[in-house]
């Protein structure tokens, strides 16, 4: 009873269109006055869910991939990254999912990732007569993996709210992270022998090391991140900010080529993206609150188990959910809402807080390039020009690639699981 | 219609002031925690950096949302509504930010109550009253009224004059 007033309610106002962070904490702040509950709790908890130091990475990861898509790093990454792969058929889509994969590494957000690659590759592409469209949308899918490569922003927003390490969670995003590139790659090769594309130049070691060279900068990012994170020396939240001070040294003292003005715009812009995924997190430790004081995800659980017990049925369930959500919810939000619903029914199944977090974040990245709501689908349009609905013509393939690996991912744990 | 200008005006200097501050806050952010581990790594570590830290983000949270009210950048579900027709989804527009201000006001009146409470309150480490600390929150939500206000009087100033 309490469940169908709190999420109807929810509904309700969030598909009148009121901002997700609002519609939240309206929905709680309606339950909390039918509940005469003292109200001073919203204030309370909307403190307590920003109050953390683990969240200091969030503000963080976000200034460093967007200071480092505005310089030119993702142009060397590229460069990179076509010095090995130009050779194949259809080399350049190949390259555009490695190129991706790089800048995962730098950016902890799909948006960032989509916009960093497909600004150098969509004109390229199109010079050479790649098909338009595929290239929209295999360069959106390919994007999603920002989230899934460390470091990322969901997976710290998980990772506080199902109380698990960061750096263990990071480190087993590699895997997931490379297989969805790999299946991607395979979906553009596929496109490419079948329309007979041609093959691009071919192999110079003296390239390799000479593009290696420029890249070098951006390549050591990821390494400086991560390395810091393992070796025991940052907590994550220094380590983004050793990640964002990395980035003011490399695009405005190194490669200069941002000046203080755009600093200052991108260091606004980063504000309000930051602001507006930590004020969904005020607003939901509302929510939170809410639910673990009626006991909502547990009686979610039972519910669920008393419909069945097998393991794998009920994750394919969880899976389906996880994927609508993300075609109507943005990444962030529907992360938030739905991980602390899960947590009870997860922990009975027996399946790891680890390899949950990648089925979610996996899953949610995927609802990134899923219409309406896609968020890497709109970058890819609007950096190409193409309709939404051109680009999703495309999509089906890449799509598939995509959700196959999820798939993967969520029934053989021990690929996700390998590192502890 | 003067009164509208008014509120336009008011805004666009709020914003002003509060993106500057906010820039401000995370350049503070990114000092506090260099510093952390600078002191950790060479000398040794200080006990109020990470508090500190804690709290310039709940202040740049609350405030950088305001900020994303300005520029209507909050991200919501709007293919349901984007159905709509013209009359119906214009109210629906209205009672959309007259739901949006009643939350805000909902955190400024809560937000001042949690500052009444803690009247003798000190932060463990750099000893800062709780007062000064919580004081983001309402200050954040007066800021986002401050936007959100002018857009709702507008619209509703906009369908009275097409029911003229």
């Amino acid at each position: 009873m309490m469940a169908a007033l709190i999420f109807g309610t929810f509904a309700f106002l969030l598909i009148i269109g009121l901002p997700i962070a609002l519609a939240i904490g309206l929905a709680s702040f309606i339950i909390l006055v039918t509940q005469d509950v003292p109200l001073v709790v919203i204030a309370q908890r909307m403190f307590a869910g920003t109050d953390s130091f683990p969240l200091v990475a969030v503000p963080f990861f976000i200034l460093a991939g967007d200071l480092l898509a505005k310089g030119k790093i993702s142009d060397r990454l590229v460069n990179f990254a076509e010095s090995f792969l130009g050779f194949l058929r259809g080399g350049l889509w190949v390259v555009s999912v490695v190129a991706a994969m790089f800048f995962a590494g730098i950016t902890g957000s799909g948006a960032a990732d989509t916009a960093a690659i497909a600004a150098p590759l969509i004109p390229e592409l199109k010079k050479r007569n790649y098909r338009q469209n595929f290239s929209a949308a295999l360069i959106a899918s390919a994007g999603v993996i920002g989230v899934v490569i460390p470091p990322s922003v969901p997976m710290v927003l998980y990772c506080c709210i199902a109380d698990q390490s960061i750096g263990r969670l990071f480190l087993n995003g590699f895997i997931p992270g490379t297989l969805m590139g790999l299946a991607l790659i395979g979906v553009a090769l596929q496109e490419a022998y079948k329309n007979h594309y041609p093959r691009g130049a071919g192999v110079s070691l003296r390239n390799i090391w000479k593009t290696f060279k420029t890249a070098i900068l951006g390549l050591l990012t990821p390494l400086i991140i991560l390395g810091g994170i393992f070796s025991g020396y940052f907590t994550p939240s220094e380590a983004a900010a050793v990640a964002f001070n990395w980035a003011i040294f490399v695009s405005l003292f190194v490669y200069r080529e941002i000046g203080w003005r755009e600093f200052f715009q991108t260091i606004v812009k980063s504000a309000i993206t930051s602001a507006i995924v930590m004020f969904i997190i005020a607003t939901a430790n509302v929510f939170g609150w809410i639910l673990a004081n009626w006991q909502v995800p547990n009686t979610i659980a039972s519910a669920v188990l008393s419909i069945s017990q097998n393991k794998y049925i009920i994750l394919l369930l969880i899976d389906l959910i996880i994927l609508i959500a993300g075609c109507v919810m943005e990444t962030a939000s529907a992360l938030i809402i739905l991980t602390p619903i899960f947590l009870p029914l997860v922990n009975q199944l027996g399946v790891s807080l680890i390899h949950f977090g990648i089925i979610m974040v996996v899953g949610l990245a995927i609802g990134m390039v899923t219409p309406p709501v896609a968020i890497c689908l709109y970058v890819s349009s609007t950096i190409s020009g193409l309709s939404i609905e051109e680009i999703s013509r495309a999509l089906v393939r890449p799509l598939t690639g995509l959700i196959a690996a999820w798939l993967f991912l969520t029934y053989f744990p021990l690929f996700v699981n390998i590192i502890f | 219609m003067m009164a509208v200008t008014c509120f336009k005006r008011l805004s666009d200097g709020a914003d002003r002031v509060v993106t500057w501050f906010v820039v401000v806050l995370l350049l503070g952010l990114t000092a506090v925690v260099t510093l952390q581990i600078i002191a950790r790594v060479f000398f040794e570590a200080f006990s109020w950096t990470e508090e500190l830290s804690r709290y310039l983000l709940v202040w740049s949270t609350f405030l950088g949302a305001s900020m994303g009210f300005k520029r209507g950048s909050h991200v919501a579900i709007t293919f349901v509504v984007d159905l709509f027709s013209g009359r119906l989804r214009q109210w629906v527009s209205i009672l959309i930010h007259a739901l949006s201000v009643l939350f805000f006001f909902v955190g400024i009146v809560y937000g001042i109550q949690m500052i009444h409470q803690q009247v003798y309150q000190i932060s463990p480490a750099m000893g800062l009253s709780m007062r000064v600390v919580y004081l983001g929150i309402p200050l954040g939500f007066a800021t986002m009224v401050i936007h959100v206000f002018p857009l709702l009087l507008d619209e509703i100033v906009l369908l009275a004059r097409r029911k003229e």
